[in-house]
């Protein structure tokens, strides 16, 4: 009860300091995620789309697991790393921690689709059938899912901006 | 519609049209989709006796309700036609991600029928279809195939495309999906290359909506543990099928010499050979990494690579058990990079390695026993195990070169050509290779081979719970039927492999539960080996997907109904109880060497219980009752059974 309390009001804090342009060092979940392990079964997809859409679409997914070539590369894991510098770019300051981890007001978005043009790992997406951008939250579906322990939540300081 | 996406495409080439129509709910609750679909579909559309290479032979692609959820391993496809091969039921299933992408993309099945003039695919996207022009694809391999859609495309696309062997009708072709994983069986390759259709494409982005998610995703998530906590997980991880070679060797349960062996062994010297075309030893030397299929907890498949030599090459992704078996210890090859090339060179040509290794060690058993000679094979000597000639085979077969074009034809068509004493060594039932298990060494695969729809077929049933012992599996699946049905219990004969006792009850059983596996679709390394997911699991599953309440009984009699569907299939073809039957070496010659040393398959008696379980009359019929219980009275009344 106390934690949450403590949460909501660091928060609050977080995007006080948003709109005035100040900038706070602060800790950040962020999902990680070990190529080298992954075999592209896809679940963590599933999930994402599961928990955030409630519909499975893996298209939905900010988490995408791309096959490499040559062949014998295996796969990469796209995912966000929570660095903030969409919610620097964000016109509109639509992009801010909440829950330690970068999320989009829908509400204040307006569909500039500069996040997904500045995201220095491509993790913010376009998806099709949602008018917003997609990106990760660190609920952490894909991790309690993922069957090889590919990915993990890792706790890390992040200066915004 | 929950679980299912409702909808049916159908695109015929004959006269380029293509269809959307809504899957029924009646029809998709009681076959619930995979082979259920594609039975219940060939059964009311394919006419009697059409040749397989005809346009009126239809191919089905079919997914489940489960296909493209995160039930572990819910991404197969299952396909079936009229079999050029077997000229009856033909049907494969495979991992890759085609099947969840078709069902993204709006539809649970496609039905491709008639034939095109010209080379085509199909394109998918997204509720709609188109057929496009292929002259640049045809004549390719699948690899080269496969990227020339993707770079058309976008590299995110799934494919399920045919090699040189498939258009060129061989009968031993298969359907290569993203490349590596085979619909191998059933020459089905050869379908769509008679369509003239080199491949499919397809993207989807489309939803699927389940009715209870967090229920369903609750049991899914539980499903995943249960998988990975079993204790053989560990060695499936780790080394995917090839793992078989040992342990079936040390059983003497490894095909060797045309069968003529259990192990892969000489007999002269007792050497063992085994070893060298084992899973450990390909971990050890040529392992580059592991994949996936589509949701699944596993990663079977692994990657090869031959760095030098003579079979310097990619090998690509998945080469399984049954191909160490049919390019190794069948035709005797103790070369193993020899294998991983020639198991590259089927991916691309787009063979069934089984049903190639399996004419190549036919004809070089006539070979060795005198039947052919050099002015048979234009020259070619057919040694046992020499690689170059094995490779040198696989091209020409491809290619219906010489020899090759005989080859083409499969192990049954080849032996009628050289007469009755060459019939003797064809190690077929309905005209379909037996795969990589001796039944001698295992009576329940013995068994199976005879029993399953698609001809000689260990993956009909799956009876695994047998092979190395699933004891306590076996105890709790079948001791209360065992008291119920002969008043004792299933132990000690249930877990002996060598034993003929129980085996037609757990044969049964397991047929009817591999027909869920294969109408969810998901794969057997989740039901049958481990033996995890169960009739009740299934039931539970499929409730909270599409709402319509399974229970476990429910699950039974549809897995009965599926089976005996196809079997209905067979019968209408004019198949009986003659076809079920296997080559006289396995009722005659006793194992030679091995673990199973002086067995030999107990046929007649086991098969006689599994007809009676399965309430068919003498001439391999189902009777009119069990139609009837099975919800099958229509299919009854067509072939006069009453």
């Amino acid at each position: 009860m106390r934690l949450g309390y403590l949460q909501v009001s660091l928060t609050l804090i977080n995007v006080l300091f948003l709109q005035f342009h100040l900038y706070l060092p602060m800790r950040v979940v962020r999902v990680r995620g070990d190529s080298k392990l992954c075999v592209g079964c896809r679940l963590c997809m599933l999930a994402c789309s599961t928990a955030v859409f409630g519909v499975i679409n893996p298209r939905k997914s900010a988490v995408e697991i791309v096959e490499r070539r040559p062949e014998t590369e295996g796969f990469s894991i796209v995912v966000c790393s929570q660095c903030g510098l969409c919610a620097e770019k964000c016109p509109e300051k639509a992009i801010a921690v909440v829950n330690r981890a970068y999320v989009i007001d829908v509400e204040r978005c307006v569909r500039c689709w500069l996040c997904v043009e500045v995201c220095p790992v491509n993790a913010i997406w376009r998806r099709p059938g949602v008018d917003y951008p997609v990106k990760c939250i660190s609920c952490g579906a894909c991790v309690e899912i993922c069957p090889r322990g590919a990915l993990s939540l890792e706790e890390s300081e992040v200066g915004v901006a | 519609m929950y679980g299912w996406v409702g909808r049916v495409l159908r695109v015929n080439l004959s006269d380029q049209r293509v269809r959307v129509e809504d899957l029924d709910s009646d029809f998709a609750r009681k076959y619930i989709g995979g082979n259920g679909f594609a039975a219940r579909v060939l059964w009311d559309e394919l006419e009697l006796d059409v040749d397989p290479f005809s346009p009126a032979n239809k191919i089905v692609f079919a997914t489940g309700p489960l296909t493209g959820t995160f039930w572990p391993s819910a991404g197969r496809l299952h396909v079936a036609a009229k079999s050029p091969l077997s000229e009856a039921w033909g049907e494969g299933n495979c991992g890759g991600y085609f099947a969840p992408e078709l069902k993204y993309a709006g539809f649970d099945m496609l039905i491709v029928e008639g034939s095109s003039e010209e080379p085509v695919y199909i394109w998918i996207e997204d509720g709609d279809a188109e057929i496009r022009p292929a002259e640049k694809l045809w004549g390719l391999t699948v690899s080269q195939a496969d990227e020339a859609l993707r770079k058309i495309h976008g590299r995110d696309i799934s494919t399920a495309l045919i090699g040189p062997a498939g258009e060129r009708l061989t009968r031993i072709a298969s359907i290569q999906v993203d490349r590596w994983h085979s619909i191998a069986r059933s020459g089905l390759g050869g379908v769509m290359g008679s369509k003239r259709l080199k491949g499919i494409a397809v993207r989807g982005t489309g939803d699927i909506r389940l009715y209870n998610r967090s229920m369903f995703y609750e049991l899914s998530i539980r499903a995943h543990e249960r998988l990975l906590k079993n204790r053989f997980s560990s060695d499936l991880i780790r080394y995917g099928t090839p793992l078989l070679v040992n342990i079936m060797n040390e059983i003497g349960r490894f095909p060797t010499k045309n069968c003529q062996l259990g192990s892969f062994v000489n007999l002269e010297t007792g050497e063992s050979y085994a070893e060298l075309i084992s899973g450990e030893r390909l971990r050890e030397k040529y392992h580059v990494r592991d994949q996936s299929c589509f949701a699944c907890p596993f990663a079977c498949k692994k990657y090869h690579v031959v760095n030098e030599g003579r079979w310097k090459c990619d090998g690509g992704l998945g080469l399984e058990y049954e191909t160490l078996h049919a390019l190794g210890s069948l035709v005797y090859n103790k070369n193993l990079e020899s294998i991983i090339y020639g198991n590259r060179l089927c991916n691309d040509y787009g063979f069934d390695t089984d049903d190639i290794g399996g004419v190549i060690a036919h004809i070089m058993e006539l070979w060795e026993k005198g039947i052919i000679n050099e002015k048979d094979t234009g020259g070619i000597k057919l040694d046992w195990g020499n690689p170059e000639t094995i490779i040198r085979l696989i091209e020409m077969t491809a290619r219906r070169e010489g020899f090759g074009d005989l080859l083409a034809e499969g192990t049954y068509r080849v032996a009628l050509k050289f007469g009755p004493k060459a019939l003797k060594y064809a190690m077929v039932v309905k005209k379909v290779d037996i795969p990589a298990q001796d039944g001698r060494a295992q009576k329940s695969m013995g068994l199976s081979h005879v029993t399953a729809n698609r001809g000689a077929d260990h993956l009909t049933s799956a009876e695994f719970l047998s092979e190395v012992g699933f004891p306590d599996a076996i105890l709790e699946r079948f001791e209360d039927r065992a008291q119920k049905l002969y008043g004792r219990s299933i132990m000690p004969e249930g877990a002996d492999r060598l034993s003929p006792v129980f085996k037609p009850l757990m044969v049964y059983d397991s047929e009817n539960m591999a027909a869920i596996s294969d109408s969810l679709v998901v794969c057997k390394f989740t039901t049958h080996w481990p033996p995890v997911i169960y009739f009740k699991d299934a039931a539970e599953a499929l409730t909270y997907a599409t709402g319509v309440k399974y229970r476990e009984n429910d699950l039974r009699v549809a897995g009965e109904r599926i089976f005996i569907l196809e079997r209905c299939f067979n019968l209408r073809e004019g198949l009986s109880a003659k076809d079920d039957w296997l080559p006289e070496r396995f009722l005659k010659e006793p194992a030679p060497a091995g673990a199973a040393k002086g067995h030999v398959v107990e046929l007649e008696q086991m098969l006689k219980e599994y007809y009676r379980l399965r309430d068919y009359d003498e001439r391999g019929y189902p009777s009119y009752e069990k139609m009837k219980e099975i919800g099958l009275e229509d299919v009854a009344k067509e072939l006069n059974i009453s």
